[in-house]
């Protein structure tokens, strides 16, 4: 089966960025596929590499690029809510004339119609947060 | 056509759990996972106005969660059944629509 | 691309954060897909739809207006839970009019509020595809 992931809430504030992964990997491993991870509302400082947790602390925007390289996953963060929160492509960056970026590798920023896409084109959306 | 209803918040920071009692379906199922796992408590599942065992849903909490937050399964109510994430894709699949109360 | 029932379900007070602008984003972006789409106010999502607020007071942002915009992007099925109304001591009268051109009526000015009770919309829930919670 194939599924759409949504992530909704801060990893800062809440555990669904890290329930999310855990889901995720699961269907992998059980041999479904991922059509896309979404990144929307305040999930999308996950994506930032600017983010320094004490050292006990994983960092879990870099747990998603490790499955994502595992397995080929495309983790798109939302242009809008990330602009409003500080997560900015190189790209996106230099367009607008923000000095600094702080996209991770592995993570793309688009639309919201990325969200509606996968939602339509897999067999079950399932959000977390 | 049947939900599979998600729940993460414990019922007493919100009123997740009230919305989703008050809308299931008997053919439907909730899982409770992070702070929703609170309601596996039997206290508060059997608690008047939740009343999970009137629900005719299946009941399903994610052991993860369950052990993180030191809650002992001789607590937990009867009616729930501890969950691996395995499990939790393998509902995903078995139910047409995932509700994902926030 | 395949046609599928799309429900949003907004359960969340308009004033106290992003969230309710931030479902309605996803709409207005989902309405270019052509889905069969529907909305759903339930809890305190109801007071989303109440026609006399005035965010400017408090400098937040004005949704119940972005709602009017939703008949010109095709989104006709607005489904306001009659409990949730009733437990707030509110009525239909007391929510913004919302309005669309019915295609299936000779594009006739139809409203697109429709009040609901609980245990249907409970059973709309699951003749949908797809449920975005916010």
């Amino acid at each position: 089966m194939q599924f759409a992931i949504l992530i909704n809430s801060d990893p800062n504030q809440s555990p669904a960025v890290r329930s999310a992964l855990k889901f995720t990997r699961a269907a992998l491993e059980a041999g479904h596929t991922i059509q896309r991870v979404f990144f929307y509302q305040g999930a999308v400082t996950t994506a930032s590499d600017m983010l320094l947790p004490p050292q006990n602390e994983e960092k879990v925007g870099e747990l998603w690029s490790e499955l994502a390289e595992k397995y080929k996953l495309e983790l798109v963060v939302c242009i809008a809510a990330a602009q409003r929160r500080g997560v900015w492509s190189e790209a996106e960056a230099g367009r607008l004339g923000y000095k600094a970026h702080n996209l991770r590798a592995d993570y793309t920023i688009s639309g919201l119609g990325q969200l509606i896409e996968a939602s339509v084109e897999s067999d079950r959306l399932v959000s977390f947060g | 056509m049947a939900i599979l209803h998600t729940i993460n918040q414990s019922p007493d920071t919100g009123n997740q759990l009230l919305a989703c009692v008050s809308r299931a379906l008997p053919d439907s199922a909730i899982i409770l996972y992070e702070d929703g796992v609170y309601a596996a408590l039997d206290k508060i599942a059997a608690r008047p106005n939740i009343e999970l065992q009137k629900l005719d849903c299946k009941l399903y909490a994610v052991r993860d969660d369950c052990e993180a937050r030191g809650l002992q399964q001789a607590a937990l109510s009867k009616m729930v059944k501890l969950i691996d994430y395995p499990e939790f894709v393998e509902l995903v699949t078995q139910y047409d629509v995932v509700q994902a109360w926030s | 691309m395949a046609t599928k029932k799309i429900m949003y379900i907004n359960r969340v007070t308009p004033h106290s954060g992003l969230t309710a602008k931030e479902s309605l984003d996803v709409v207005l972006i989902g309405a270019a897909f052509e889905q069969d789409v529907a909305l759903a106010f339930i809890d305190d999502g109801v007071y989303q739809l109440l026609k006399d607020q005035q965010p400017e007071k408090t400098g937040s942002r004005h949704v119940a207006k972005s709602f009017a915009a939703l008949g010109d992007y095709d989104v006709r099925k607005i489904y306001v839970e009659q409990e949730s109304l009733d437990e707030r001591g509110l009525s239909e009268a007391d929510l913004v009019d919302l309005r669309h051109e019915n295609p299936e009526d000779d594009y006739r000015d139809t409203a697109s509020i429709r009040l609901i009770s609980r245990e249907k919309l409970a059973r709309l829930f699951g003749r949908q595809d797809v449920l975005f919670n916010f």
